[in-house]
Parts: C-alpha cells; sequence; structure tokens
C-alpha cells in the first residue's frame, strides 16, 4: 500500500471531490485520535480507499459535518460522520502496513533509509501493538502476508502470479474483513485481490529500473530474464495490468455497492489506469 | 443433474457435429456478454453454465466410450466444482492428471481455474496450449480471445467507458479548417479551394 490507488481529479464533481476529501481529512483524524500525532504522517490515498470501501460494503449511514483542519486552522475542511468502525479499520491497517514495511526496509535498503527506519521503528511498533489489541485478525493477516511474500520471493518457482498472490490475498482477506453476507464477502475478496495484485505489480514495475541494476528481486525480471529491455517489460506490465483493473471494475459493479459509488468507479476504472500511465512514463524517462 | 442431451435439445444419438452446432447456438443466444443488465445476467450466468457443462459431459462420455481413457472421465467433474467456484478442489483434481494424458480440455479448464483465482498469467499459458492442441474449437479460441481483449484494456471497462480519446477524422477536418481561417486572417492561405 504505497499510494497508487488514487482518483482521476479531472473527471471528478466537485462534490464528488468534496465527499473524497472529507473521507480523508476524518481518516487523519482517526489516525490522531487512535495512534497519536505521528501516525498521522502516514496516511495515503489507499486508505482512503480502503476507508471508502468498507463503508460502502457495510451500508453506513454517512453524514458531513463542516470542521478545521488541525494542520492548517485556517482552511476549513469537511469531516465524515459514519457509525461503523470503517474508519478505524482502515487506520488500524494503515499503522500495521507501516510497522510491516518499515521492518523490511531496515532489512535491505540502503544505509540511509534504513537509519530512517531504525528511527522510526520504535513508534511503529507502539502503534502495531495498540492496532493488534484492536484488531488481533488483521495483525495475523499482515504479519502472515509478509513472511509469504519473503519466502515466496526466495523460493526457485519462477511463477508470476505466484510472486503477487500473498499481496493480493491479504488486501482480498482485509476488503472482505468481517462481513457477514456470503456473496458480497466473495465479491469483496475477489475485489481485493484485484487490488492487490495490481498494487504490488505497479510497485515492482516503478522499482524495477533500480531492482535491475543493484540485482535485486524484481517479479518482471524472474519471469522474463535478466537481460529484458524495458519495451519488453512494458508489454507485459501493461498486459497483467490491464487483466486486473478490467476484473476489479467489473466484480465490483457486480456488487451494486451504493456508498461513495461514483469516487470508487472514478478510482477503478481512470485513477488507476491513470497511475499506471505514468509510472510507465517515469520508468521509461529513466 | 439434468440430462445433458436435454439441455442442449438434440437427441441421444445426434452427431458430434449436431451436438456442437446446438451447443454453438446456445452459446451465443445465452452468452453473459449479451445481457448488462443485472437480473437477466445472473440467469443467463446460470443457463450458461449449465450449457457449458451439457455439452463437456456429452463430449467426455463419447471421448471416453472411444478411447476407453479412464483419466477423462473426470473432467465433467472438474467442470462442475469450476462452476460451483470451488477452484482449490478443481485444481486438485487437475494436479492429479499425468502430464501425459493432459488434453487440450485439461489445459482449457486449467485455464479457467486460474483465471478465476486470479492467476492470469497461468491462466493465459494455459488457454493458450489448449488453443495450440485444438485450434479448431471454439471454446478455446474464444477464452484466448477475450484475455488478449483484456491485456489490451479492452475488455469490460471500454465496453461502457468508451475510453478512445483518439483523434477521428472530425477533429482533423475542424483542426484544418480553424488554420485555413487563421492563415486568411494574415493574409495568407492554407485550403486555396475555401
Amino acid at each position: 500500500m504505497f499510494g497508487y490507488i488514487k482518483t482521476y481529479k479531472p473527471e471528478m464533481k466537485i462534490r464528488e471531490f468534496d465527499a473524497y476529501k472529507a473521507v480523508y481529512c476524518t481518516l487523519c483524524k482517526q489516525l490522531r485520535k487512535d495512534y497519536g500525532f505521528l501516525a498521522r504522517f502516514t496516511l495515503n490515498f489507499d486508505y482512503t480507499f480502503l476507508a471508502m470501501i468498507r463503508m460502502a460494503a457495510n451500508n453506513t449511514n454517512v453524514a458531513v459535518k463542516k470542521g478545521r483542519c488541525p494542520f492548517n486552522p485556517l482552511a476549513k475542511c469537511n469531516h465524515v460522520c459514519c457509525d461503523d468502525a470503517s474508519l478505524s479499520f482502515s487506520a488500524a491497517v494503515a499503522m500495521l502496513m507501516v510497522y510491516y514495511k518499515l521492518k523490511d526496509t531496515c532489512h535491505d535498503e540502503g544505509i540511509g533509509k534504513r537509519l530512517v527506519a531504525f528511527m522510526v521503528l520504535p513508534f511503529a511498533s507502539h502503534w502495531r501493538k495498540k492496532a493488534a489489541k484492536r484488531y488481533p485478525h488483521v495483525e495475523s493477516i499482515v504479519s502472515k502476508f509478509c513472511q509469504e511474500q519473503e519466502r515466496s520471493e526466495l523460493s526457485d518457482r519462477v511463477s508470476f502470479d505466484a510472486f503477487c498472490h500473498p499481496t493480493a490475498l491479504a488486501l482480498s482477506k482485509i476488503f472482505s474483513y468481517d462481513i457477514a453476507d456470503a456473496s458480497l464477502s466473495r465479491g469483496l475478496e475477489r475485489l481485493g485481490y484485484n487490488i492487490g495484485k495490481w498494487v504490488y505489480l505497479v510497485d515492482a514495475l516503478d522499482d524495477w529500473q533500480e531492482d535491475t541494476i543493484k540485482k535485486r528481486f524484481n517479479p518482471y525480471n524472474r519471469r522474463l530474464g535478466d537481460q529484458v529491455t524495458y519495451e519488453q517489460v512494458a508489454e507485459f506490465a501493461n498486459k497483467q495490468l490491464n487483466v486486473c483493473i478490467d476484473e476489479a471494475c467489473f466484480t465490483y459493479d457486480q456488487l451494486n455497492l451504493k456508498n461513495f459509488n461514483p469516487i470508487i468507479r472514478n478510482i477503478l476504472t481512470l485513477g488507476l489506469a491513470e497511475v499506471q500511465k505514468n509510472v510507465f512514463g517515469k520508468v521509461k524517462q529513466k | 443433474m439434468k440430462n445433458p442431451y436435454a439441455v442442449l435439445g438434440v437427441a441421444k444419438d445426434a452427431t458430434d457435429e449436431q451436438i456442437k452446432g446446438a451447443y454453438r447456438e446456445l452459446a451465443r443466444k445465452y452468452h453473459p456478454d449479451n445481457y448488462e443488465e443485472q437480473p437477466m445476467k445472473d440467469l443467463a450466468q446460470e443457463k450458461m453454465n449449465e450449457i457449458n457443462q451439457a455439452y463437456d459431459q456429452i463430449i467426455e462420455e463419447r471421448k471416453g466410450t472411444r478411447s476407453n481413457q479412464s483419466a477423462n472421465g473426470g473432467y465433467s467433474e472438474i467442470a462442475r466444482l469450476i462452476g460451483e467456484g470451488q477452484y482449490e478442489q478443481a485444481q486438485l483434481l487437475l494436479d492429479g492428471v499425468p502430464i501425459n494424458q493432459r488434453t487440450a480440455h485439461w489445459y482449457f479448464l486449467s485455464g479457467n481455474v486460474q483465471y478465476n483465482r486470479g492467476w492470469y498469467d497461468e491462466a493465459y499459458t494455459n488457454y493458450s496450449t489448449a488453443y495450440r492442441m485444438d485450434p479448431n474449437n471454439i471454446e478455446y479460441r474464444n477464452a484466448l480471445e477475450r484475455m488478449n481483449r483484456r491485456h489490451n484494456g479492452a475488455g469490460y471497462r471500454t465496453r461502457e467507458y468508451g475510453g478512445d480519446t483518439s483523434c477521428s477524422a472530425c477533429d482533423i477536418c475542424q483542426a484544418m479548417i480553424c488554420a485555413d481561417c487563421c492563415c486568411e486572417c494574415m493574409g495568407g492561405d492554407l485550403i486555396s479551394c475555401c
């Protein structure tokens, strides 16, 4: 979860954008309330999306109230009130993800990043404890996903889909967490799986150049060989990413969710494709 | 389970060609792609599954009696499991078939299982193999084509959202006329006849 799940703003209505921003701001507030001031800085768009999906899946009553931004008291911003735990759930997921991501960084990135990670880790570990207390099941999902991811990357297997599986599975479980209705839960699982796979693949594409130079693990190189050119990777990646978005859109439409529907559709049908395009552009420029 | 011959509306002693023809006819009629509205789509999907199952069953039965291969007998069971969404189970059964007995249909069903699990790269490989082994089979070809469309971002999304924003012939004409007007204002001419 690295902030790839964005809206495509030019196609949004102003009221939709306001609603989206309200969820973002409320999540920020929730992070502060649950985990303290510093936790706010970990917020990104992915968790806003998660919060919206959860509110849509739970069919929560959502109301908007006016408020002020704590970072900039002069700016007015809206907040969302909802009568369920979607926001605190998303906040907890964010904290758990941050902790495990930092732990991962401590192991393998360069010295500068490692130093920063070491300094933030005590905070993150505190957040993790709090989040795990509230949602022990989610903690087990995330920690298991990290282990599995590591294991799949170390193994000799070359199945491209197997590399994406742990991340995709984690998101599929998070999306469908504690949803009683069987068919809704299955749909959310599928949606989460495709989003998770897409995020993993976009991230891998983003890092492709660096990974190739530093001879680190990258699923595209494992699948296509180390001598692969940018064009080959781009062609292959584009195909895989397109299927994921396509399937995610299809699954989402089947669910017939009401809350935040236009915003979620904007993200799925336009936002993801736009991010994908930008990442391709960025990798090509290098 | 219903009598597969009744589902396809053919006699029990119909030839393979007749059965294939009836299957194609029904598949065209009930293909879920033709039913965009939600309630109809569910029904069509259900009907489609039934038709697929019936077709698979007949083909497998006939193949089984012809070549007496015991391994082939399990395919209708696998197709049923896929239809019910029990992909893990179906995968287990598929894995049980020895490599030298894997037919085009085996690869097709594997592709279906992989696709439904979200393993698209492997699904594509399996569909390709099925198509290569039996290029005449319409089901395999459709599956491969559907996959290709999705690869190119022309699957489900574009049908509805019309992602085509490229420049049409009309746009070019408009631009030329505009440019011509500008040129004329400045005393020159771009298109002499207008």
